[in-house]
């Protein structure tokens, strides 16, 4: 399918499952909320200008927290890490920098590549929501324990949906 | 606008940021109940604390004037009225509040600058007092300021008398010591002692007469032979003063005249 299409599609789609499905989902009394539409940020391509993915990731975070009553803290939290994206895209560039063919996701990077971004960029994420949900020093902790824990659910819900997408695509 | 642009371009993904955070964090401020009573709790922390640094600065001003306000009273009621001492002071002076806005007195020929001038009556040759101690004379003035020269100036000196009825002497400082002048020609054969009031003369035409100097000090007094020098420390703290007031002899012209008359080169 056409890039320019797929894009927006993949934006559109995990946005979509984020409000539909996964925004109903939070387990151990709080300790693992999934924020599902992050990997249609995560999934854009790596040579993306940072203010377009700044951008991108405040019209995410505001669909979001429109549709799931978030009041700006999706919108917030999505921004934070849409900063510090390409810098992490930067420590994790190969010695010859990335390939114009390639992407940020397991089939292209590998596991170990994927795994070390996406962890690092939910923990902004999870870190940024959870202290601006606190609101005071007496439950930071708390909430960044559950930023941690949050993080590696989320990250093990991509690598499993994206194994699955993957092994789907190769069968046809 | 060059420069502007420059920078919008140099900088514009923290704008950007910055411009998502801030509407997504006042979203987030407006729309949680935690947050908003926070914030609203910060401003008006800040809020109280700069009226209350407001409110101090025109306690202090208002302080300053209330003070002016009451040197002025002071200098009326001086003119005015007083204890029998000052009654006759009362009737040959007047007195008008000032404000020493320059001075200096580390130097050994020191000056002060009052914020009163002809505009308001001053003229060279003023009295200028301080809390009843005699502080010093104005030489010059101009429309709304004027010039003076205290005590601790090592060229002019002071008629002096110790006590109401006691010897009458030269006061003078010496150049080193801003707290301390030196009476001269004391007669051997006046009675004093340490604690003894020195006080004006009036004789110059500077000062009214029983205003004080300063007191005579504890230590020994020079004999040259002819003439006591009886140390004297001042009453007034030089380096602290602020609000003054002129007293200004009445019938001084008069009076002048009349010295004039007797010696044409006195001032």
């Amino acid at each position: 399918m056409n890039s320019a299409l797929l894009i927006p599609l993949q934006l559109a789609l995990t946005c979509a499952l984020q409000i539909l499905f996964f925004q109903n989902m939070a387990f151990w009394d709080g300790w693992g909320i999934l924020t599902f539409h992050l990997l249609g940020i995560l999934l854009l391509p790596l040579n993306t200008r940072p203010v377009l993915l700044l951008l991108v990731s405040g019209t995410v975070g505001a669909t979001i927290d429109i549709f799931a009553f978030g009041g700006g803290l999706f919108t917030s939290s999505a921004v934070a890490m849409a900063l510090v994206l390409p810098f992490i895209d930067r420590l994790l560039a190969p010695r010859e920098g990335y390939e114009v063919t390639d992407e940020p996701n397991i089939k292209s990077m590998g596991v170990q590549w994927f795994s070390i971004r996406t962890i690092a960029a939910l923990a902004v994420h999870n870190l940024w929501m959870f202290s601006m949900e606190a609101g005071r020093w007496g439950l930071v902790l708390v909430g960044w324990g559950k930023a941690i824990t949050s993080s590696l659910i989320c990250w093990l819900l991509f690598v499993v949906v994206l194994q699955l997408a993957q092994s789907k695509g190769k069968k046809r | 606008m060059r420069n502007l642009w420059n920078f919008i371009v140099q900088y514009q993904v923290i704008l950007v940021f910055l411009l998502l955070q801030g509407l997504a964090i006042s979203w987030f401020v407006s729309s949680h109940g935690y947050p908003r009573g926070a914030w609203v709790r910060l401003a008006l922390d800040c809020e109280s604390a700069w009226q209350g640094q407001i409110n101090e600065w025109r306690h202090r001003t208002e302080l300053s004037d209330q003070n002016f306000q009451l040197l002025e009273e002071n200098a009326r009621l001086r003119s005015s009225m007083g204890t029998p001492s000052s009654i006759q002071l009362a009737k040959r002076s007047q007195f008008t509040a000032a404000e020493v806005i320059r001075a200096t007195w580390t130097q050994n020929q020191n000056y002060f600058i009052l914020d009163r001038g002809k505009e308001q009556g001053v003229q060279a040759g003023q009295g200028v007092i301080t809390n009843g101690g005699a502080i010093g004379k104005i030489i010059e003035t101009t429309n709304d300021y004027s010039i003076g020269i205290p005590l601790i100036h090592n060229q002019i000196d002071w008629s002096a008398r110790i006590g109401a009825t006691g010897a009458i002497g030269r006061l003078k400082w010496d150049g080193v010591d801003p707290t301390a002048g030196m009476l001269f020609d004391i007669p051997r054969s006046a009675e004093f002692s340490p604690g003894d009031s020195v006080i004006t003369t009036g004789f110059q035409g500077v000062f009214p007469p029983n205003l004080l100097f300063g007191i005579v000090a504890n230590d020994e007094a020079p004999f040259d032979g002819e003439f006591l020098s009886v140390p004297v420390n001042w009453v007034v703290d030089f380096q602290s003063l602020r609000y003054v007031q002129l007293a200004k002899t009445k019938d001084a012209n008069q009076i002048n005249s009349l010295q004039n008359t007797v010696n044409p080169s006195a001032p």
